[in-house]
């Protein structure tokens, strides 16, 4: 399940979260895709102008978001770098972003593919 | 009052309540309110602390649900003001959080006074059974609150029932006694007490000031229907009307201003005071005496009488387009029933050969409209701080200042002898009887009304013929008697004016 980018399982419990319909759920999905790129460019932009607490915001959202989407490493990543603003350790953020961003790529590709079929 | 959310208005049904979702992220925030949404709530959602804080003072919610990482105000930035807020204390909010690594934060959330937490992936039962128990809570708080502001409110109007306010408005109770419950029942049957004591002295009331104000009408017709009985004694020992005119106004003045300087009550007044008591001089000293004057050489005594007692009607209509006094059917009625009374006296009288008079009668109505403006001038326009005394006294005073160089100018000053005789005995006993009408007539208005006051026009003119009967040996009929029953009877519909202070109740019940 690890190896997965998306973990369809975690999409099925959003969905339930949400009380079972599926044109919620693709409102959800469509958030998502729209609102992911900003975060990371906001995070950039943290990055760029050394604000660390707007930076562990923006690594919160995405973690939260890619949580819900099932998507555990991109949610990891984010996790470990809101903890390293939190404690103030980061080290070379942007290396870490750049890893996030190719990473949400990878996701993105992933709930294309999953929507595709479905319709 | 803040408007009722749905959970106040329907506390045993939990679904329908207003949540408010606080959460910077789009995304979390669009999950919560499907969340919310799907278990039959109404959802709200602001994106950051300070939001969250308008759109709970503004609206009222039953529930937050409260993200802590926020740009800005956040999460816990919320709680210390909601806690800081007494309309926002009682409002449950659950934190959401992820709780991986943010134990801490609960804990921290908790102790600032967050009802409940929930984490970021949860299983909507969890959001259910945790959202429910706080609405639980909350609907039981409220409830409670409820209870005590009703009870208070009960409390409040015991205690207003404690000063003698037992008017059921003043009691304000509608709204507890709106409810069929318990206290509902207690504040409608308190209520409805208050309300039977107050209907039961408000008609006690009204029928004692109805008692007082007729016996003051009987008595200022019966004084002032002595004047012209007195008049003709005057005129029999060789006085003018005119100068006896000025000589009774003026005793009358120094009377009346004498008693106001012995009470202390001297007033100091303003220039449109002066002319207040100035138009009230020409009104009743010159136009009233004039007209008086021309109408009784062409118009017979009994048909002039007749005509004046016309101006209770004049006031009415006056009261009624103004609308200073309530001008109902009844009232009306009332004055009618008088003028039937007056007619029965008067009809007995008449002269009806000279058909000369027609026009003179049209012009003797100005009489009664002068009579009926000088009522309505002083219900509505006397300068109430000044002394009753005071009032009439500068009236007449003025009233003879303004006849001096009438009387001047037709040789009508009549001078008075140092010797007491007959004639000076005289004067002085009508400048005493036309003082004592006046103040009875002033304080009347000032009481019930100018349209009550009116019907001393009735008792002036039978108290007339009664006077005449008895001080001059005229023919006494029983006929006046009648008609001072059915002029009674009229009193008794026209009623005073309605009072506009409300009505104080002397308890018997005291501590």
């Amino acid at each position: 399940m690890q190896d997965e980018v998306i973990d369809k399982q975690a999409i099925d419990r959003l969905l339930d979260m949400i009380g079972g319909d599926p044109e919620d759920l693709q409102e959800l999905l469509d958030e998502f895709e729209q609102s992911a790129p900003d975060i990371v460019a906001s995070m950039r932009t943290a990055a760029d102008e050394g604000d660390l607490r707007a930076l562990r915001i923006n690594a919160h959202s995405l973690k939260s978001n890619a949580t819900d989407m099932g998507a555990h490493r991109l949610s990891a990543m984010c996790a470990s770098l809101e903890a390293a603003c939190r404690d103030e350790t980061v080290r070379e953020p942007m290396a870490q972003i750049d890893a996030i961003d190719q990473e949400l790529t990878r996701v993105r590709a992933a709930l294309t593919a999953l929507a595709g079929p479905n319709g | 009052m803040a408007e009722m959310t749905p959970l106040e208005a329907a506390p045993n049904d939990l679904s329908g309540a207003r949540i408010l979702v606080v959460d910077d992220n789009g995304m979390s925030r669009r999950k919560l309110r499907l969340s919310v949404e799907n278990l039959g709530h109404v959802a709200e959602m602001v994106a950051d602390g300070h939001e969250a804080l308008d759109a709970l003072r503004d609206g009222s919610f039953d529930a937050v649900l409260l993200d802590i990482l926020m740009p800005g105000l956040d999460g816990f930035g919320v709680l210390a003001e909601m806690k800081a807020d007494d309309a926002l204390r009682d409002v449950p909010v659950i934190v959401i959080s992820a709780l991986d690594d943010e134990t801490e934060s609960v804990v921290k959330a908790i102790e600032l006074g967050a009802e409940d937490f929930l984490p970021k992936t949860y299983d909507p039962v969890l959001l259910k059974a945790r959202l429910g128990a706080s609405l639980g809570k909350k609907r039981f708080r409220d409830q409670e609150r409820e209870y005590f502001r009703r009870i208070e409110r009960l409390t409040e109007a015991a205690e207003i029932l404690e000063t003698g306010r037992f008017d059921p408005e003043s009691l304000q109770l509608e709204d507890v006694a709106s409810k069929r419950d318990p206290i509902g029942r207690l504040a409608t049957v308190f209520r409805g007490m208050a309300a039977e004591i107050y209907e039961r002295e408000l008609r006690m009331t009204r029928a004692i000031m109805t008692l007082q104000g007729s016996f003051l009408v009987l008595a200022v017709g019966l004084v002032w229907g002595l004047t012209p009985a007195l008049s003709r004694m005057a005129s029999g020992l060789g006085s003018n009307p005119l100068g006896l005119a000025i000589w009774v106004n003026g005793i009358a003045a120094v009377f009346c201003l004498g008693i106001a300087a012995y009470r202390g009550k001297l007033p100091r007044l303003s220039w449109r005071e002066i002319a207040f008591f100035f138009y009230w001089a020409v009104i009743a000293g010159i136009l009233q005496r004039m007209t008086t004057f021309v109408a009784t050489e062409h118009v017979e005594a009994a048909m002039l009488s007749l005509i004046v007692t016309l101006q209770g009607f004049m006031v009415f209509a006056f009261a009624a387009l103004t609308k200073m006094e309530q001008a109902t059917p009844r009232r009306l009625l009332g004055l009618f029933v008088g003028l039937v009374g007056v007619s029965l006296v008067l009809f007995t009288r008449f002269d009806m050969a000279d058909r000369a008079q027609n026009l003179w009668l049209l012009f003797a109505m100005a009489l009664p409209f002068l009579f009926a403006v000088e009522a309505i001038v002083l219900a509505g326009k006397r300068p109430e701080h000044v002394d009753i005394f005071a009032s009439v006294g500068l009236m007449m005073g003025i009233s003879t200042l303004l006849l001096i160089p009438w009387a001047y100018a037709t040789g009508d000053l009549m001078p008075l002898q140092f010797r007491v005789g007959r004639l000076e005995i005289l004067v002085v006993l009508m400048g005493i009887v036309g003082a004592a009408s006046l103040l009875l007539a002033f304080h009347l208005i000032a009481t019930a009304g100018a349209v009550f006051y009116s019907q001393s026009a009735y008792a002036m003119t039978i108290a007339g013929v009664v006077w005449g009967m008895l001080l001059l040996n005229e023919e006494l009929s029983i006929l006046a008697w009648v008609a001072f029953a059915i002029v009674i009877v009229g009193m008794y519909l026209v009623e005073p004016k309605a009072r506009e202070d409300e009505l104080l109740i002397h308890r018997s019940f005291d501590k």
